[in-house]
């Protein structure tokens, strides 16, 4: 593996049944990153994160984390790597204490200091149920149990989806503390965009179990532009940019195209789009023109 | 791992401690005052029954009164099952509630996870079952020496077969809860099948695990001690053993049933006056419980660990 990436997919790919939930992805995590994984739900991204866990293997292609393969060095990989699954599962009979013993007792890295100001800045007592918590509360006691293992990398999966709008960004606040201090690298996958410009510097778009656009966001941000101008013209564009989404009114079209370099024709107007914009568009293109294979599948 | 695993079936433990607290509060002192009434009327030279003049009617209200106690270990088929459930528990609550996947992402292979689990499963279950049978081999003792241990309700809850059923019953809920990951369901199942299997036993198989022995005695002889013995057919014949028809069995004892044998010669001449009447029996004796016993374990122990083992290979291959 490349010195800088702690998380490596070649040709990965997964299925189930005849169902591929993951296809032919290749992506590297730079050490450092804080990575958005995007995609409507199905798309693939909890697979691609159990598959960075071990916790499937996968049907085809490699994957590495930290330099080994998941399934097959599980010990090599596990203690470097913080997971909060999907719905941030705890034992709800244990207190917030006991659960972090309980991290305690299974991670030789972990560290009490970082997990106990955690659950003091919290403030949450130590004797408190975890099933009493609130969603935003037990969302936060996973993570501390994650951050608190050291891990090099941490992977969350969808973990605020289930969130209000106050929990999400606190939860992400404590993401953002947590890379602060120790330069975690993170993937956390969402299907909602907004707030992850303020954590996230790059980006994958993941649909129908493809990546669809990987790099980092303020590249992304840079080379996507939204063209207005005649109808007439758009062949042209789309002969030297790639078109992601265009619609058409009677007297204009409007394109909005990944750049390939400057635009120069004074025939079109360029604006600038922000990120939601561009998700939105790959995400459209796909539901647009769907794939053989989701084809071959849906019957 | 260890202060896990106890954390996470304290409760079930706590349980199961109740359960044998409750049965011993009420087996104990009927077992010290049923001892005592056994040493005083000194039943213990009767329990081979060499003196059936002297020791009958002794023997008779003794059983009278105590008979009923065999009823207290009735539950004793139940309890091994409840163990067995219980520690399934913590297991399939973590697939069922998803804490699985919290655990298998900590720094552990989720192989030693499920070996632990499954181990303190099997160790809790054992332990709750070994407590059962000591308590009612110990109650339970003068009852055996005069009936036997062959009948259902003694043998079910003596000897190494209560551990076997206790182990079965796990291996039914935590291989049904890896396949099914619900847990209410899964355990419901599990004990239905159990008490499926534990009636197919008590009632047909039990007593073919070994080749009963068949015997063939005059109608006027006293014939073989039968109240220990499992009998599990008896019946008026010919010299050859071969069974007359219309000749039903004029004594059916069944041991520990509280029927001593008694000898009635009438009953073969009702049928066939004049005649060289014989009676048969096929029993397994007495002597065999430890045999049948070991037998029973064997079987019903390694389905029962079988189950276990493919429970942890199911979770292992399977789950993600």
């Amino acid at each position: 593996m490349s010195g800088s990436s702690v998380l490596e997919a070649s040709g990965l790919g997964k299925r189930y049944g005849s169902t591929w939930a993951l296809h032919d992805c290749d992506l590297a995590v730079p050490s450092g990153s804080v990575t958005a994984l995007v995609g409507p739900n199905g798309a693939g991204k909890t697979t691609l994160l159990q598959l960075a866990v071990g916790l499937i293997e996968p049907t085809m292609g490699t994957i590495t984390v930290l330099g080994h393969g998941p399934r097959t060095e599980p010990l090599a990989v596990l203690p470097g790597v913080g997971f909060v699954a999907q719905d941030h599962p705890l034992p709800r009979r244990f207190t917030v204490g006991e659960t972090l013993r309980l991290g305690r007792e299974l991670n030789p890295s972990w560290d009490d200091a970082v997990a106990e100001r955690r659950i003091d800045d919290l403030g949450l007592s130590r004797r408190q149920r975890v099933g009493t918590l609130s969603g935003g509360q037990q969302a936060q006691v996973a993570l501390t149990l994650a951050l608190a293992k050291k891990p090099r990398l941490l992977l969350l999966d969808e973990p605020v989806a289930s969130l209000d709008p106050l929990a999400r960004r606190e939860f992400l606040t404590g993401v953002l503390q947590g890379v602060a201090e120790t330069g975690v690298t993170v993937v956390l996958s969402s299907h909602i965009v907004t707030d992850l410009e303020r954590v996230c510097d790059r980006l994958i778009i993941l649909a129908d179990g493809r990546t669809q656009l990987v790099g980092p966001i303020e590249e992304i941000l840079a080379g996507h532009r939204l063209l207005t101008g005649p109808r007439s013209a758009a062949a042209g564009v789309a002969r030297v940019h790639e078109v992601i989404r265009e619609s058409h009114t009677e007297r204009q079209t409007t394109l909005l195209v990944r750049a390939n370099g400057h635009i120069w024709d004074a025939a079109w107007e360029a604006h600038e789009v922000d990120l939601e914009e561009i998700v939105l568009a790959y995400l459209g293109q796909r539901a647009s023109a769907p794939s053989h294979e989701t084809t071959a599948a849906a019957r | 791992m260890i202060w896990l695993g106890w954390r996470q079936q304290r409760v079930e433990a706590a349980i199961a401690a109740a359960m044998l607290v409750v049965l011993a509060a009420v087996a104990i002192p009927v077992g010290v005052h049923m001892a005592s009434v056994y040493s005083h009327e000194h039943l213990s030279v009767c329990a081979d029954n060499t003196q059936p003049g002297a020791c009958s009617p002794l023997v008779s209200s003794f059983l009278l009164r105590f008979g009923s106690v065999n009823m207290l270990f009735v539950w004793a088929t139940l309890l091994p099952a409840l163990a067995g459930l219980l520690f399934a528990a913590p297991y399939v609550l973590d697939i069922d509630s998803g804490t699985y996947r919290l655990f298998w992402t900590q720094s552990i292979t989720r192989r030693r996870w499920i070996v632990s689990k499954l181990t303190m499963g099997v160790v809790a279950s054992v332990a709750v079952a070994l407590c059962l049978t000591a308590l009612a081999m110990w109650s339970l003792a003068p009852l055996d020496h005069l009936n036997g241990r062959l009948s259902n309700n003694n043998y079910d809850a003596e000897g190494i077969v209560p551990i076997a059923y206790a182990l079965l019953v796990l291996g039914l809920g935590v291989a049904l809860g890896a396949l099914w990951r619900r847990t209410v369901p899964a355990l419901l199942v599990a004990f239905v099948a159990y008490v499926v299997g534990r009636a197919f036993m008590d009632s047909w198989l039990r007593q073919r695990l070994l080749t009963p022995v068949r015997t063939t005695w005059p109608g006027s002889a006293p014939g073989p001690n039968l109240n220990q013995a499992l009998v599990i057919d008896q019946f008026t014949s010919d010299k050859h053993g071969h069974r007359i028809a219309g000749g039903g069995p004029c004594v059916r004892t069944s041991g520990g049933s509280g029927g001593l044998f008694t000898h009635t010669s009438s009953c073969a001449q009702r049928h066939a006056p004049g005649a060289h009447v014989y009676t048969t029996a096929v029993y397994q004796p007495a002597s065999r419980f430890w045999e049948l016993q070991g037998i029973e374990f064997a079987i019903v122990a390694g389905i029962g660990l079988l189950l276990v083992v493919f429970a942890g290979w199911w979770t292992h291959r399977r789950l993600a």
